[in-house]
């Protein structure tokens, strides 16, 4: 039996599950944060939002079937709900997705846990100008180095059009960094 | 560096091409890998990560408790909902009162209804207004007619009932 397989039994037995969940979230937590923040910015919208995360695994558990990796449906879980918290938030604050990635990436030059650099900033201007889908791919594929198949499975996208968003991700970068450093 | 016939004196280094190919593609993947940082400089508070599992943990115990409290909030509206339909039927008991029933009319309205409604229409009128499938014999008469007086009025009236069927058939 795997590692994977027994948590996952350990987890759907109610009388091993706290201690099954305590070794989730300790092997989990920093790579699912991560992917969190990246797209929400703010250490402190991740953090709600990872909790939020390993809630919502916690709950669920029993209904994970294995169809497939746990990683890849913890990973598109804390997707889901770090897009749905920036959605939520643009509607509160009844502005657009893209307004909203704007003002995300705008506060982040006070945001005591953002030390980037120019390029840093820069890069992430570029990233808050492309379409989710792009940014999101961008993100996987470049900072957290995943395979495409890997993508492919969190994201439901076929791996050609993985690589056909990194590539249009990547030019467009590319065309909004060398226009505002003419 | 060594001179080779039919250069025209001009030198190369030695090993140029030999590995020109490879240069090549190192200079090319260079120009084509854009120079972006390699993180995206986000930081984690110091200790973060060690403390997350107990705040987790505060957190699902306290939206246990929460759970409770939701339930008891909706038995509070649930209660609300109670007194105000009760306020709503004491205060306006004539719009909870059953509907008129026939039996509930006074039977001189009836009488008036029935005097004044149907005096101006004809037989056939009468014959088109009644639910006829709805009507039984004892609902019309009082008393049924013997069987043989049935017969002996349809003895007396055979050659009009058999106009009535020739009339039916065509």
């Amino acid at each position: 039996m795997t590692s994977e397989a027994d948590l996952i039994e350990r987890l759907q037995d109610p009388s091993s599950r706290d201690a099954a969940f305590s070794e989730l979230v300790a092997g989990y937590q920093e790579r699912l944060y991560w992917q969190v923040r990246r797209i929400v910015l703010s250490h402190d919208d991740a953090d709600d939002v990872l909790q939020d995360t390993f809630i919502k695994i916690f709950k669920n558990i029993d209904s994970f079937r294995g169809a497939s990796k746990l990683y890849s449906w913890m990973y598109r879980i804390a997707t889901n709900e770090a897009l749905s918290f920036v959605k939520r938030r643009s509607r509160m604050l009844g502005i657009s997705d893209e307004e909203l990635q704007h003002q995300m990436v705008g506060k982040l030059e006070a945001d005591p846990y953002f030390d980037g650099d120019q390029a840093q900033m820069q890069l992430q201007r570029a990233l808050a100008a492309l379409p989710e889908k792009q940014r999101l791919v961008f993100n996987m594929k470049y900072f957290e180095e995943l395979k495409y198949e890997e993508i492919s499975e969190i994201l439901g996208t076929s791996v050609g059009a993985l690589k056909a968003s990194y590539h249009l991700a990547t030019k467009k970068i590319e065309g909004f960094l060398k226009e505002i450093n003419a | 560096m060594k001179a080779q016939k039919g250069t025209g004196g001009f030198r190369i280094p030695e090993g140029y091409f030999g590995n020109l190919s490879q240069r090549l593609t190192e200079d090319s993947v260079r120009a084509e890998a854009p120079v972006w940082p390699e993180k995206a400089g986000f930081q984690l508070p110091d200790g973060y990560l060690d403390t997350f599992e107990t705040r987790l943990r505060a957190r699902m115990e306290s939206q246990a408790g929460k759970v409770r409290r939701l339930r008891f909030a909706y038995m509070g509206w649930a209660a609300a909902a109670a007194a105000a339909i009760t306020i709503v039927l004491v205060l306006k008991p004539s719009v909870m009162e059953a509907p008129a029933a026939f039996e509930d009319l006074a039977s001189t309205e009836i009488s008036q209804y029935l005097e004044t409604g149907f005096e101006e229409l004809n037989a056939y009128e009468l014959a088109e207004v009644l639910p006829m499938d709805e009507i039984a014999m004892e609902d019309v008469l009082e008393s049924l007619p013997a069987e043989e007086h049935i017969l002996d009025y349809l003895d007396g009236e055979v050659d009009r009932y058999e106009d009535y069927e020739l009339e039916n058939d065509e």
